[in-house]
């Protein structure tokens, strides 16, 4: 690592928790440090401002904020809530795409397709659902970042 | 280059889901998380104290009403875009009611500091730093913000503001620049 490596890290996550002291300063940091008395300096500025614009940038919240109602006597629980549009659209999609699959086949009817529609649209809808509650179909390192 | 979600965000989906589903706990908990914050961020953007409370509850309300499109990014980012968004409306409206957030200084102002010297300057250095943010040009300023008020990891300030990550850097690093040098400078 070289200074220039080390203005880069400087704002990553890992660092901003060892600024803030919560936790140990990155190994790679660490070694750099070791042996540059300029990086030194730029960690122990960047470490008073951390600590100094994390606190004095927060006013005290009034007490009246803490005792905002619960959200269902704001409003109530419903499908809107649940589901947006994006999930419908994705439902559509699926269902979409699995009448066409099955039209494709030589003893496809009207009905089939039909069906296959709304089986395709239950399970993008399910799908969605079921992503949305934590769980995804996906192996984690195919996600995307939306 | 790794693409996939942090785990925090799975963390904060779920505690938007059982806010969604009524769980008191959960909402408390994204309020004592988040309120706070939201809240900084409405008197920084010059807000009275009384208005910024009312703002900040109307965040947290439309937040809550359209928790079901909130994916792919943290909370805070996300609270953080809802309440620029509720910002830019109050300033559109013709009520509002501007004064400089530095003064007077807020008599809820926090001090971690015990000692009672050390108390003030705490309270003046809090004060310096909001006259001088408030001097700042966006995106400047809205970057400062996001990075040490909502502690928004800079890949997201960058995907969200559309700014590379290494411009981001450095108006980070021109942002704690100014405001030291005002501190210094002030007296």
């Amino acid at each position: 690592m070289n200074c220039q490596d080390f203005d880069n890290r400087l704002y990553d996550e890992d660092c901003r928790k060892a600024l803030l002291g919560e936790s140990d300063v990155p190994e790679d940091m660490r070694n750099h440090l070791h042996g540059c008395p300029h990086c030194r300096e730029i960690w122990s500025e960047a470490e008073i401002d951390t600590r100094l614009l994390s606190r004095a940038l927060l006013f005290e919240a009034p007490a009246s904020l803490a005792l905002l109602s619960p959200p269902e006597q704001l409003a109530p629980i419903s499908l809107r809530n649940l589901i947006d549009w994006v999930d419908l659209g994705r439902a559509f999609s699926t269902g979409a795409i699995v009448s066409t699959l099955i039209a494709i086949l030589p003893s496809s009817t009207f009905l089939w397709q039909w069906s296959g529609f709304w089986l395709g649209a239950a399970c993008g809808l399910a799908a969605a659902l079921l992503e949305n509650e934590g769980f995804s179909l996906l192996p984690k390192e195919l996600r995307l970042q939306a | 280059m790794n693409t996939a979600p942090p785990e925090s965000w799975a963390a904060d989906q779920a505690l938007a889901r059982r806010c969604v589903l009524g769980d008191e706990k959960a909402w408390s908990e994204l309020i004592r998380r988040f309120g706070r914050r939201i809240f900084s961020h409405c008197r920084l953007a010059g807000l009275k104290a009384g208005d910024a409370e009312d703002v900040c509850q109307e965040v947290l309300v439309s937040a809550f009403r359209s928790m079901a499109s909130f994916r792919g990014c943290s909370l805070s980012t996300w609270l953080y875009r809802l309440t620029r968004r509720r910002l830019a409306d109050y300033y559109r409206s013709p009520q509002r009611r501007l004064i400089s957030v530095g003064e007077p200084l807020s008599p809820t102002m926090p001090a971690p500091a015990e000692d009672p010297v050390a108390k003030l300057s705490a309270a003046e250095d809090a004060g310096k730093i909001h006259r001088a943010i408030e001097t700042l040009n966006e995106p400047l300023k809205g970057i400062l913000i996001a990075y040490y008020l909502y502690e928004t990891p800079i890949r997201e300030i960058a995907r969200e503001s559309g700014i590379p990550i290494n411009t981001i850097k450095s108006h980070l690093h021109r942002g704690r620049k100014h405001l030291r040098g005002r501190l210094e400078v002030q007296p």
